[in-house]
C-alpha cells in the first residue's frame, strides 16, 4: 500500500461522520453547478434545478455505491450487527444473564485450571535453557526406584562421564540461625561447588561460591536466598561481607540470589557449601547441566554404564545398584501432570457442556425470531448478511461471558493457591498466575464456544422456508427440534462421562485413603530438633537419651522415640527401618 | 435538458476505459467532478456521457488507488467543491492506460481490417 492509499484508508476509518458530510456537500457542488450551467443556457431557475436533479439521479444510491468505494463497509456493518445485537439483548436481561452466566461458568473453570496447567506444566523453569537441566539419582536393585545418592559416586560420575558439562551435589538441612536476640531454624541446602553454575543463574548481590573445587574444610560461605535476604536482613545492599553465625561457626556472606531462583519443590533461605565426604551414606540429590548436543538417552545410558562400572570397582558399596538421569521439570511436576490433565479434560467437558445448553436456549430464542428473520430474508438481506448478524450475537455473548468468566477465574486461582493444603505439595503452585498465556487462553475459549453453540441455531436459521414462514409462524417452531433433541443427548453423554468420572476419582481417593502405611499416626505427635555440631557424637545420643527420659515422664505420654527422618518424609527416603545403637 | 436521439447515438463505455478518460481530463489540471462529466462530453462530440452513477465511485477509487488527490477549492463561480488532480503515480498510470488504449486500438483494428 502506497502511503497516499494508507492516508486515505486512515482518513475513512476514523473520520467517517465528517467524510459523509464530505460526500454530501460534493454531490450538492455537482447539482449546484449544474444547475447554474443550465440557467446559463437560458432554462428557468426552477426547470434548471429540476433537471440538475433528475440528471445527476439518484443520490443515495450514488452515495451508496461511492461509500463501497471507501472499503470499511464490512467493518460499519459489524459495529451496526454489533450495536443491534447489544439492543436485542438489553431487551431480553434476562435470557442474556443465563447465558452469560453460564459460559461465564465454563470459561472460568477452565481459565483457573488452565492457569494451573500453564504455570506448573508448561512453563519452563526458572533457569537459563531449563531444559538441560537433569536430575541423577542412584537405581537401587530392590525397587528399581530413583534413590539418593552417596558422593563417592558422585565424584565418579563426574571425572569420568563426559554428557554432563558441570555436575553438583545437595542436601537439604534445617540450620540454626544465630541472631542478636533469638536463634530460629531456617530451610538450607547445602551444596558443591558447582551448584550455581549448573543452574546458571547469576546472582543478584555479590558472588556464587567458586566452582571447581572439592572441598574437605569447605569455606565458611553463605549465600542468602531472596526471602531470606528482605527478612533477615531487610533486603539492605550492604549485607555483602557480613558474617552471620549458622550452626555456632561464622559464616561470611557472599552473595544474594535473584527472588526467582531455588529448585523445584524447595524454599530453602540459606546456601551453605556441601564438604565432599566419601565416608557418608547415601544422602544426596544431583543436579548436572547437559553437554551442549548430548541428548537425555545418551546421558542416561553413558551414566547407566558409568554405574555398572562402579558396582565392579565397589561390591560392598554398589553391588546391583544403577543410575538414572530424569529432567528436572519431568522431576518437579511428573507426578502431578497425569492429575492435572485430567482435570483440564474434566473442565472442558463442563465447557462443552455449557455450551450445549447456550446453544439449546438459543435454539428457543431463534424459533421465537423465525419471523424477523424470514422478514429481512424476504426484504433482500442476503444469508451472509443473517449468518454475520447470528454470528457477531454469539460472539457477543462469549465475550460477555469470557470477561465475567476471567475474572471468576482469576478468583478461582487465587482461591486454589490460598486454599490447598500445603500437605498436597503441589510442585510449582507459587508461579501460577493470571498471564498472557491464559488470558490468550480464555479469548481463545471463549471465540470457540461461541462457534459451538451459535453453529447449530445459525444454520437451522438459514434453512428456513420463507414463504412458509411468513404465512404461519408456527409451523416453524417445530423445525427446530430435531437438533435439539441431538443437542439434549450431547449434554446427557458429556455429563454422564463427567458424573462417572468424578465417581471414580472419589473411588480412587477413597481407596488411597484405605492404603494401610504400616503404622498408626493417630494420637502421635513429633517434633523436630536441630542437634548442634559437637566433638563427639555420644553427646548427640546421650542428649537425646535424657529427652527422651523426661517426655516419657510426662503424664499421658504412652511411648516416644527418635528418628533421623520421619516415616512417609524426607527426598525418596528408603523403606526399611534398622535399629540404632544408643550409646 | 438531453435529446432523445443524442441519448440514442451515445456508446456504451467500455470496462476500464473510464480512468483512461478521467485521468487524461485531469492531465490538463485539477478539475472537479461536474467539469470532469462535461469536459467528457464536450470532447467526445457529446457522444460520451458519464453517469454520476459511475463518475463518483471512480474517482474516490482513483483517490485510494493514490493516482488523484483532492482539494476543496472555490470555483470561478464563487461555488465551494472539491477538485481532484493527478498525483506522480497518477501520472504514469496515465501513461500506461494510454498504451494500453492504442494497443487495444490496433488490435481491434487489425481484427475489423485485416491487411
Amino acid at each position: 500500500m502506497t502511503r497516499n492509499a494508507m492516508r486515505f484508508v486512515f482518513r475513512r476509518f476514523f473520520r467517517r461522520p465528517h467524510l459523509e458530510r464530505e460526500l454530501n456537500e460534493e454531490f450538492a457542488s455537482h447539482i449546484a453547478m449544474e444547475t447554474s450551467r443550465r440557467i446559463a443556457e437560458g432554462e428557468s431557475a426552477e426547470t434548471a434545478r429540476q433537471g440538475a436533479m433528475r440528471d445527476f439521479g439518484n443520490v443515495a444510491l450514488v452515495a451508496e455505491v461511492t461509500r463501497a468505494k471507501w472499503g470499511f463497509t464490512w467493518l460499519e456493518q459489524a459495529l451496526r450487527d454489533l450495536r443491534y445485537a447489544a439492543r436485542s439483548f438489553a431487551r431480553s436481561p434476562l435470557f442474556s444473564a443465563i447465558v452469560i452466566v453460564t459460559l461465564a461458568a465454563g470459561i472460568g473453570s477452565s481459565t483457573a485450571i488452565f492457569s494451573l496447567l500453564d504455570g506448573i506444566l508448561l512453563r519452563a523453569l526458572p533457569f537459563p535453557q531449563s531444559d538441560r537441566l537433569m536430575m541423577l539419582w542412584e537405581v537401587p536393585p530392590e525397587t528399581q526406584k530413583p534413590n539418593v545418592v552417596v558422593l563417592n559416586n558422585f565424584v565418579a560420575w563426574k571425572e569420568r562421564g563426559h554428557s554432563f558439562q558441570s555436575m553438583a551435589a545437595f542436601e537439604s538441612k534445617p540450620m540454626n540461625l544465630l541472631g542478636d536476640k533469638e536463634n530460629e531454624q531456617v530451610p538450607g541446602l547445602a551444596v558443591t561447588a558447582e551448584f550455581f553454575t549448573t543452574l546458571g543463574t547469576a546472582p543478584m548481590l555479590g558472588r556464587t561460591l567458586r566452582p571447581g573445587e572439592y572441598w574437605k574444610n569447605e569455606p565458611r560461605e553463605v549465600v542468602l536466598s531472596y526471602g531470606a535476604w528482605q527478612r533477615l536482613f531487610g533486603g539492605r545492599p550492604d549485607v555483602i561481607g557480613k558474617n552471620i553465625s549458622i550452626n555456632v561457626s561464622h559464616h561470611e556472606v557472599i552473595g544474594v540470589m535473584p527472588p526467582e531462583f531455588g529448585m523445584p519443590n524447595h524454599k530453602e533461605d540459606l546456601y551453605v557449601p556441601l564438604p565432599i565426604d566419601t565416608n557418608g551414606g547415601r544422602n544426596y540429590s544431583v543436579v548436572a547441566r547437559l553437554r551442549p548436543g548430548v541428548s537425555t538417552g545418551a546421558a542416561q545410558a553413558e551414566l547407566a554404564s558409568l554405574a555398572a562400572l562402579t558396582a565392579r570397582e565397589d561390591v560392598a558399596l554398589n553391588a546391583g545398584w544403577s543410575a538414572t538421569a530424569v529432567p528436572l521439570l519431568e522431576q518437579a511436576v511428573g507426578s502431578v501432570r497425569p492429575i492435572l490433565l485430567i482435570l483440564f479434560a474434566a473442565v472442558g467437558l463442563v465447557l462443552l457442556l455449557a455450551c450445549a445448553n447456550v446453544a439449546n436456549l438459543m435454539m428457543m430464542r431463534a424459533s421465537g425470531r423465525a419471523r424477523e428473520i424470514s422478514v429481512r430474508l424476504a426484504l433482500g438481506a442476503s444469508r451472509n448478511c443473517i449468518l454475520r448478524q447470528l454470528t457477531i450475537e454469539s460472539l457477543l455473548l462469549a465475550a460477555c461471558g469470557g470477561l465475567l468468566g476471567l475474572a471468576l477465574g482469576g478468583a478461582g486461582v487465587h482461591l486454589l493457591k490460598t486454599s490447598l493444603p500445603e500437605s498436597l505439595q503441589i510442585p510449582r503452585l507459587n508461579e501460577v498466575s493470571l498471564n498472557i498465556p491464559v488470558l490468550l487462553y480464555s479469548a481463545a475459549a471463549s471465540i470457540a464456544s461461541a462457534l459451538i453453540f451459535g453453529l447449530a441455531p445459525a444454520l437451522q436459521s438459514l434453512k428456513r422456508n420463507v414463504s412458509e414462514d411468513l404465512h404461519e409462524s408456527t409451523r416453524s417452531i417445530t423445525s427446530g427440534r430435531k437438533v435439539r433433541r441431538m443437542l439434549v443427548v450431547t449434554e446427557i453423554a458429556l455429563a454422564l462421562v463427567l458424573v462417572s468420572g468424578a465417581g471414580l476419582m472419589v473411588r480412587s481417593f477413597l481407596r488411597l485413603a484405605s492404603v494401610s502405611t504400616g503404622f498408626h499416626s493417630e494420637n502421635v505427635l513429633t517434633v523436630r530438633m536441630l542437634l548442634l555440631p559437637v566433638t563427639k557424637e555420644e553427646y548427640h545420643a546421650e542428649g537425646v537419651h535424657e529427652m527422651l527420659d523426661r517426655i516419657r515422664a510426662l503424664p499421658g505420654v504412652q511411648a516416644a522415640g527418635s528418628i533421623g527422618v520421619l516415616p512417609m518424609e524426607g527426598t525418596n527416603s528408603g523403606s526399611w527401618y534398622y535399629h540404632a545403637r544408643v550409646f | 435538458m438531453t435529446e432523445p436521439t443524442q441519448y440514442q447515438n451515445r456508446i456504451e463505455l467500455l470496462q476500464g476505459t473510464l480512468d483512461l478518460l478521467i485521468l487524461q481530463t485531469l492531465a490538463r489540471g485539477a478539475q472537479h467532478g461536474h467539469a470532469i462529466s462535461q469536459a467528457i462530453r464536450a470532447r467526445s462530440g457529446e457522444l460520451l456521457s458519464v453517469e454520476t452513477g459511475s463518475l463518483y465511485p471512480a474517482l474516490h477509487r482513483l483517490e485510494k488507488r493514490g493516482w488523484l488527490d483532492a482539494e476543496w477549492k472555490v470555483s470561478e463561480n464563487n461555488q465551494r467543491a472539491k477538485y481532484y488532480a493527478l498525483t506522480k503515480a497518477g501520472k504514469k498510470q496515465l501513461v500506461a492506460e494510454q498504451d494500453r488504449w492504442r494497443l487495444l486500438v490496433e488490435a481491434v483494428s487489425g481484427v475489423l481490417d485485416p491487411a
